[in-house]
């Protein structure tokens, strides 16, 4: 259908709308003015609360370990440009670990084959570019460098917090980001991917990692 | 005798099988879970009228914010379409998928495809779809339907579960839910990498920023919108907010009425195609907005029903969906936001009866994260079924004499009398067993009382009246 | 009790009280003389509307409530409802139906602003008077009470602890709570016999959770749900002892 004819439709539909508390204004923007505190343990707290696992810095030590217990040498991550702890991707391959690239072939019959070849990944390294000490989240996101898949395929996802990014809630970073849009995507993360859906029994790791850490660098 | 009351028909058939008593365990238990703990940075109270206004500001200018929404779609390259029915919504999403012959089509879990009866119609096109929610999945190979809106397969034990997968998926069977869920994991993996298509629903859909929200906890929205090379989201046009800090606001009060989370584990932003640059994501995202009757709901007494967040709350506390579950109300949205949503979006006839699927007990409005008044909403509903195709036509005369009585002291005096006069001849110890003609209803389980001998009014003239 | 004026206190009894219950109306108008209040009973009331209104029978209903609206309007002083249910008629739908033109609606606005649901009432006179009844000589031996909260009252009027505390008050009670103490009986006006099996279905839970608990009494302040709920014992031959929260206070007072 055409666009101004469906809209056309609505306006109609709005115009007879019984709608309570019309002419329904916007609630504006309200974020409350809350004391200052230390957001770090709040943060800590609620990520494990969660079951996530939280480490203070020695990004390197932390990812070799989860790679050992899980038996595997390949890993999925962010370009190293985008990873807040120097030198760590060359550091893991100085010591025998292999990165599979996430950059998909110019292509587009390449991509199934190409991304087939993340079936058996264990270990994605990404970035929080936010987290939220309420909600016990960490939000990466899209762009150069920047992987989707590596934060969601792998049964482990480590991710690096830089304990300046953390802020109260999801509602408090979103009324001071600028141009959520701008990137093709942004996910709020909360822990590992868990199901309710078998009698409401919790169980872990249906499709996203089902084991998450976050590594806290100040 | 009016029309054949089907709720009442499918619920009777319902409340013989073991499945209400699954159900109503569920959403018990779903309820005791809920909670918005008192640390929080979110004041809930607060939090929850700000959600309101959001909603009700958003339906009051939809059609500006979804014209903002679709400019925005656009500058992030990707395409909107505008589906005014199920059936163009259908021919819409064709279209984008059928560019290659058989193609495989995954889905995260989406209310608004199931309204389109999304799957059949691919499916009837040749492709192949793969339901990636492990709820929705499971009601796949079932060949069932949904019987909740967050949580499809709430019908089934975990033993019901453990045979079908035994049955369709050849493994031994085990009714572990850890194991059941590592099955499907495996099961649905490759389907994941190798996708042409993705089709997602939209929880909200932001119009400053062109942005759609999905909200997972397995992350099967973010596989079914990361990694094909197509992604479609399909969205009910009232399901926008203004800006992508009001969009938070909804997800965080959804997340702790729909499950007492504080934000479910994956909240997805998706705002168009990867861009340059970008190592991964679809190369094609293509919004289709339906309407399916919406505009219709809106522009009745009911509008306010389009404020629903969808977070299944009204339905875990509804004393009638807990005993007869999700499948008698013969819908894709049960519950009390589906009895009034129902009969709106579809040929109202068809569902007039829904609405009158309830006690009015109001523990739907105590509990609904947006406020709405649902038993209000209710009502309103049942007005307009009686005038246009009354399930209940039995009880207009009754009601009608009722009306011309008791708004005439004189003529409800000797109504009363006349109670009286067939309780005395008929109630031998003051409870009657049966009842007649569709009061029988009541004395199929229960006795009532016969009016007694002296009505209060009449003990009062005698013994306190002055005069 | 009161050392006060007397308060005029208008009794709406309710169409189920007064012709099927009297009795209960009767221990109201004692339980309300006893708090002090001089009661008066309009005697043009009828019934509240609700009935039509909640099966969708607007004209009815808004006909019924305009000419007690009427009645009540004429008189003066507190009106006492022993019915959450029609209390939370009259207060919240009443001035929405009754909006079509400004007299009436003001009209309703007024009735509805003098309206108190009988345990919030008399909750509020004992707690002001501060004598709560203290029962001297024999105690019976105390039996199993539970208080239903009945959703109109708990959920539109905010009320529950006021019921309570009155049942608290009966000598020989011991009050105890019961699973899910708040979810509906499945009574609904109509609903209970437009849709008789769900309900059933929806009592019988609550039944149940009632006898699992040993409830000997059951006692409210909604009638309406008392009759459903009596009814229902009585298939299952249960003895159970069922009361208007009036009654309660009435026999507790007189070891009846
Ligand atoms: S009507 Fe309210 S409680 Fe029910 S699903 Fe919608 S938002 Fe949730």
């Amino acid at each position: 259908m055409e666009r101004s004819r469906f809209l056309g439709t609505v306006e109609e539909a709005v115009g007879a709308a019984t709608l309570p508390g019309l002419p329904a204004p916007h609630p504006g923007r309200a974020v409350p003015d809350l004391a200052e505190v230390d957001l770090t343990p709040h943060f800590i707290e609620a990520f494990e609360l969660l079951d996530g696992v939280v480490h203070w810095g020695a990004a390197l030590e932390v990812i070799t370990g989860i790679m050992t217990e899980r038996g595997t040498e390949e890993f999925l991550s962010w370009d190293q440009e985008h990873l807040p702890a120097d030198g760590l991707l060359s550091a893991l391959a100085e010591r025998g670990y292999r990165r599979i690239s996430t950059t998909l072939p110019a292509d587009p019959e390449g991509r199934v084959p190409h991304q087939m070849g993340y079936m058996d990944a264990r270990v994605g390294i990404s970035a929080a570019v936010a987290a939220f000490a309420e909600s016990g989240s960490v939000v990466v996101t899209s762009g150069p460098g920047r992987s989707r898949l590596a934060s969601v395929i792998p049964a482990v996802h480590v991710v690096l917090v830089p304990t300046d990014r953390i802020f109260r809630s999801l509602s408090h970073w979103a009324a001071q980001v600028e141009s959520p849009g701008r990137l093709a995507n942004l996910m709020v993360i909360s822990g590992p991917s868990r199901t309710g859906d078998i009698e409401l029994t919790l169980t872990r790791g249906v499709h996203g990692p089902g084991e998450i850490h976050a590594v806290l660098l100040q | 005798m009016g029309q054949p009351v089907t709720f009442r028909r499918r619920a009777v058939g319902e409340m013989g099988t073991p499945k209400p008593a699954a159900v109503g365990r569920a959403a018990r238990r779903f309820m005791g879970k809920r909670q918005w703990a008192i640390d929080d940075f979110t004041p809930m109270e607060e939090t929850r009228d700000r959600a309101r206004m959001i909603r009700l500001h958003t339906l009051a200018n939809l059609h500006r914010y979804l014209g903002q929404f679709a400019d925005s779609v656009e500058r992030n390259g990707g395409t909107v379409l505008w589906a005014a029915d199920a059936a163009e919504a259908n021919r819409l999403i064709s279209e984008v998928v059928g560019r290659k012959e058989g193609s495989l089509v995954i889905k995260s879990k989406s209310m608004v495809t199931e309204e389109l009866d999304l799957n059949a119609h691919l499916q009837g096109d040749g492709h192949t779809v793969v339901e990636t929610d492990l709820g929705e999945f499971i009601v796949q190979l079932a060949e069932d339907h949904p019987s909740h809106i967050i949580a499809p397969v709430m019908h089934l034990t975990r033993q019901d579960i453990g045979a079908l997968f035994h049955e369709r998926l050849e493994i031994p069977y085990t009714d572990d839910p850890e194991e059941l869920n590592a099955v499907a994991r495996r099961h649905l993996r490759r389907f994941f990498l190798s996708a042409d298509v993705g089709i997602s629903g939209v929880n909200t859909g932001i119009a400053e920023t062109g942005s759609i929200i999905t909200v997972t906890n397995e992350g099967n929205g973010w596989l079914t919108t990361a990694a094909p090379r197509t992604h479609i989201a399909v969205m009910g046009m009232e399901r926008l907010v203004p800006t992508f800090e009001d969009a938070a606001t909804i997800v965080e009060v959804l997340a702790r009425s729909a499950t007492g989370q504080r934000l479910s584990v994956y909240t997805n932003v998706v705002s168009g195609p990867r861009r340059p640059g970008d190592p991964d994501g679809p190369d094609e995202f293509v919004v289709v907005i339906v309407d399916n009757g919406r505009s219709r709901v809106l522009s009745t007494d009911a509008s306010e029903i389009l404020a629903c967040i969808r977070c299944g709350a009204c339905l875990n506390v509804c004393p009638v969906f807990r005993e007869v579950g999700g499948h008698a109300y013969g819908q894709v949205y049960p519950g009390p936001v589906g009895s009034v949503l129902a009969p709106g979006l579809a040929d109202f006839t068809e569902a007039a009866d829904l609405p009158f699927a309830s006690s009015l007990c109001g523990a739907c409005r105590e509990v609904c994260p947006v406020r709405i008044d649902i038993p209000k909403l209710l009502v309103h509903q049942r007005v307009r079924a009686i005038r246009e195709n009354d399930p209940f036509r039995w009880l207009g005369p009754g009601l009608k004499l009722y009306g011309q009585a008791a708004k005439r002291p004189r003529v409800w005096k000797s109504l009363l009398a006349a109670g009286r006069v067939a309780g005395r001849m008929k109630g031998r110890d003051e409870w009657f067993h049966r009842l007649p003609f569709h009061a029988k209803g009541w004395t199929q389980s229960r006795d009532f009382p016969a009016p007694a001998r002296q009505s209060f009014r009449q003990w009062w003239k005698e013994n306190r009246d002055g005069t | 009790m009161s050392q006060s004026m007397p308060e005029t206190v208008q009794l709406f009894v309710t169409c189920i009280i007064d012709a099927v219950f009297p009795q209960v109306g009767r221990d109201v108008v004692e339980e309300l003389e006893r708090n002090g209040a001089e009661v008066e009973f309009p005697a043009d009331q009828t019934c509240c509307g609700q009935p039509a209104y909640n099966a969708g029978h607007h004209r009815e209903s808004t006909e019924v409530l305009m000419h007690n609206l009427e009645v009540l309007d004429r008189t003066d002083g507190t009106i006492v409802i022993p019915s959450g249910s029609c209390a939370d008629f009259l207060i919240h739908h009443g001035p929405r139906l009754a909006s079509g033109d400004p007299e009436t609606a003001a009209m309703a606005e007024r009735v509805a602003e003098r309206i108190r649901e009988f345990t919030s009432y008399v909750a509020g006179q004992r707690e002001q008077a501060s004598a709560e009844e203290t029962e001297t000589g024999d105690r019976p031996p105390a039996r199993r009470a539970f208080y239903h909260p009945s959703c109109h009252a708990l959920r539109g009027l905010g009320l529950r602890r006021e019921g309570e505390s009155l049942l608290d008050s009966v000598p020989g009670v011991e009050r105890v709570e019961i699973e899910g103490a708040e979810e509906c009986c499945g009574f609904g006006g109509l609903f209970a016999v437009e849709m008789p099996e769900v309900s059933t279905e929806i009592m019988n839970t609550k039944l149940d959770r009632l006898e699992e608990a040993g409830v000997e009494m059951l006692a409210g302040a909604d009638a309406a749900c008392l009759i459903h709920l009596e009814g229902g014992l009585r298939r299952r031959e249960n003895p159970m002892q069922v009361v208007h929260i009036a009654s309660a206070i009435a026999a507790g007072r007189q070891g009846r």
